[in-house]
């Protein structure tokens, strides 16, 4: 298995090894003791000393070689059994031994160290970089998860769990966690409390105690999850310590966010593309719309003139309904039309400084040229600041608003709209005595091709059960509209009974105005 | 007969809709598809005899050899001739550019026979204005302006205008009927550096409706054309 680690390093530090090689040079130099002289077998100390460094401190070589010297000193050298040589040239001696062996054995522990700890770098890197190339191999953030647990369990050698929260992954399904490793109830416990501090402050995860026993898998930008060990795990002060156990972890962070981050890229693409196909086909259709509706209006308006006051009564009131007709069509055509248009990106508003009271005169008046007979009730206060806006679209807004209280209400309610501004936002509020929509609508309706449909609603005294008609996209424009202007709408129930629509928009900082105005304005 | 017509339009059933239903009104009708047609049949008939001389034209702005725009620039520098547009959209911007270019009037599609008709008779008369003096009293909804006496009567009463309103008021008389673009109402009333300052506009009007409008809020002679400018009401026949 190419994960499988390679744990035995060149030179560790054994001090058996060191002592079996002193005991193996004493051996040698009681064996040859006679047959040499002393002064050659002080170079047997030397040597054993180089070599013993291999494997031993370097306090502990100094501690056996200063040992050493004294023993040969009173066991080799003339006279036997006493610590004084009988000759300056044999205490010249003994220093010398001393001296080169102490400095080989600290060089050779020198060099043991360099070496392993250029190995265990390299042990590292390629485990690294291994693990970079496989966790881009698998397939899918559950496998690449998988990838990295294994590689912690078989280094640690007891069952590793982890916990990515699903928020980050964009894979929201009701669970906030998505948990590996199989972790049993209360290891699932464990994952949840150690996330917690991860998760409040991300930035202090950088000094992370290394005694702490749960690893934070980190990306660049963010922490995905966290990692915890079995009971009774402790990390080893060897290579494959907690550091290193982070930095594996740093690689599923970093290749989860490139994952995320591919993967967000390629939907991104693929909703510009279908958004822009389906903009395209709305607008063309809606815009090739215009023209025969407008046919259809013209010839049937004359029809309507025509027949005005005529004995073919039935004729003006067929010609009227095809009127009406065409002018609902050209309200749900431009609907549809403005829904594409809001949707595209980077749309441009015309915005001015208009006044409200305006624009709910205008969209009142159009209304009533179709149904004379509608009473509208509007209450704004004389101080209400000019809002800038869109104008064509916050009357599309309140006509639209409109339209569905005139629909779902009796023809003799009276529909009641009013206004008031506090703090940064002045507050619309139209009122209907009709239907009303059901507590659990009221978000729904917003949605795009939502209609109040199969939903068991009182029926019209006047019409019976009205057919609902549209596609569902005029409130969708309302929340579209109101979402370009950095406002907000939203339904309740009206306390008499029938349905409130909310509208609330920013008000700016309006402009400035002449200064003879202040005479004349009051 | 109320005289000839020429109707620039592209699309044929539109075109021959409009045609049948203007001649229900009364005019002769000569139908042109493009500009290059529109331009031509003008430039021939301007000069002919007055029952043959082309008393309106309706342009469609939507056109295959431009945007209309071009052909209205072309007639305004060779006539007076009333000039309609017909867009597509509410949200249309160069109809009030070509408002503020010499365009009588505009409708959007699609509109009523009534509407059509409307507007082609205040255009109309409006143009007999600039031949005829114009009327210095202006009656309608219970209103008298007499520019003459420089006064404002409401059921009888004298309303107290201040210099602006009364500026602004005798300014949307002038035109009562048609549009008035925010940019012509500013530039007249307050002067060519404040065409930009809307604003004004929203304020004034609304202390005039204050003072003017039985139901201020849904005022039937101060009409607002949003995003274009402002109407007053069409005068009651004398």
């Amino acid at each position: 298995m190419p994960s499988q680690v390679n744990r035995a390093l060149p030179f560790r530090e054994r001090h058996w090894y060191g002592i079996l090689v002193w005991i193996m040079a004493w051996s040698l130099m009681w064996w040859l003791d006679g047959d040499f002289v002393f002064q050659n077998l002080a170079l047997i100390l030397v040597l054993a000393s180089a070599v013993a460094g291999l494997w031993i401190g370097p306090l502990t070589s100094l501690l056996i070689n200063t040992l050493s010297i004294f023993y040969f000193s009173y066991f080799f050298v003339n006279p036997r059994l006493s610590f004084t040589p009988a000759l300056r040239e044999d205490l010249m001696l003994l220093v010398s031994v001393y001296g080169v062996s102490t400095v080989i054995s600290y060089l050779t522990v020198r060099l043991r160290r360099a070496v392993t700890s250029e190995a265990l770098q390299a042990a590292r890197t390629s485990q690294l970089r291994l693990l970079s190339e496989q966790l881009r191999e698998a397939t899918g953030w559950l496998a690449k998860v998988d990838v990295l647990r294994k590689l912690l369990a078989d280094h640690a050698g007891v069952p590793a769990y982890i916990l990515l929260t699903r928020s980050q992954l964009a894979v929201c399904d009701g669970h906030q966690f998505e948990f590996f490793g199989e972790p049993s109830p209360f290891q699932k416990q464990r994952l949840i409390l150690e996330w917690k501090p991860f998760s409040v402050d991300p930035s202090t995860l950088s000094k992370a105690d290394d005694s702490a026993r749960a690893i934070p898998i980190r990306g660049r930008e963010k922490t995905w999850g966290v990692v915890v060990f079995h009971d009774g795990f402790e990390p080893s002060t060897d290579w494959l310590g907690y550091p290193h156990f982070r930095d594996l972890c740093y690689q599923l962070g970093i290749e989860l966010e490139r994952y995320i981050a591919l993967v967000q890229a390629r939907e991104a693409n693929e909703q510009v593309r279908t958004q822009a196909i389906r903009n395209t086909l709305l607008t063309a259709i809606s815009h090739d719309y215009h023209t025969p509706l407008s046919t259809i209006m013209g010839a049937a308006s004359v029809l309507v003139e025509q027949t005005k006051g005529d004995r073919h009564a039935e004729f003006a009131g067929l010609a009227s309904t095809i009127v009406e007709e065409t002018e609902q069509l050209h309200r749900m055509t431009n609907n549809t039309l403005q829904m594409a248009r809001l949707d595209a990106v980077g749309i441009e508003l015309n915005k001015n400084w208009e006044s409200l009271e305006e624009i709910i005169g205008t969209v009142i008046a159009r209304i009533k040229r179709r149904c004379s007979d509608r009473q509208f009730i509007v209450h704004l206060p004389p101080d209400l600041p000019l809002l800038h806006v869109d104008v064509v679209l916050l009357m599309q807004l309140l006509d639209n608003v409109l339209q569905n209280s005139l629909k779902y209400s009796r023809d003799e309610s009276v529909i009641t709209i009013d206004a008031v501004s506090a703090d940064h936002e002045v507050f619309i509020r139209l009122s209907d005595c009709g239907e009303g929509i059901p507590g659990w609508w009221h978000e729904k309706v917003f949605e795009i091709f939502q209609r109040v449909d199969g939903v068991d609603l009182p029926s019209d005294g006047r019409t019976g059960r009205q057919p609902r008609r549209g596609a569902g996209v005029g409130l969708a424009v309302c929340r579209a509209i109101a979402r370009v202007h950095g406002g907000r709408i939203w339904i309740e129930d009206n306390p008499g009974g029938g349905t409130r629509v909310n509208i609330a928009l920013p008000i700016g900082a309006p402009p400035a105005l002449p200064l003879s105005a202040s005479e004349e304005l009051t | 007969m109320a005289g000839q017509v020429l109707l620039v339009e592209d699309d044929r059933s539109l075109r021959q809709t409009l045609t049948k239903a203007l001649e229900l009104g009364g005019y002769r009708v000569v139908q042109a598809e493009s500009i290059a047609e529109g331009t031509l049949s003008f430039s021939t008939m301007i000069n002919r005899s007055d029952s043959e001389a082309i008393k309106l034209i309706i342009v469609d702005l939507g056109l295959p050899d431009g945007d209309g725009a071009s052909l209205i620039r072309w007639v305004r520098t060779q006539s007076s001739v009333p000039l309609i547009i017909i867009s597509a959209r509410y949200d249309d911007n160069s109809k009030v550019n070509l408002l503020d270019a010499g365009a009588d009037d505009y409708l959007v599609k699609p509109f009523s026979f009534t509407e059509l008709m409307a507007r082609i008779r205040v255009a109309m008369r409006h143009r007999h204005q600039d031949e005829n003096p114009a009327p210095r009293i202006y009656r309608a909804s219970g209103i008298e302006i007499d520019l003459q006496r420089h006064q404002v009567i409401r059921h009888g009463e004298r309303v107290r205008l201040t210099p602006t309103e009364f500026k602004l008021l005798e300014r949307l008389m002038l035109q009562s009927g048609q549009v008035v673009t925010h940019r012509q109402l500013l530039a007249d009333v307050w002067g060519a550096e404040f065409v930009e300052h809307t604003h004004y506009l929203r304020l004034y009007m609304a202390q005039l409706r204050n003072k003017l409008e039985e139901v201020p809020s849904q005022p039937k002679l101060l009409i607002t054309e949003p995003g274009i400018g402002y109407r007053l009401s069409e005068a009651e026949p004398i």
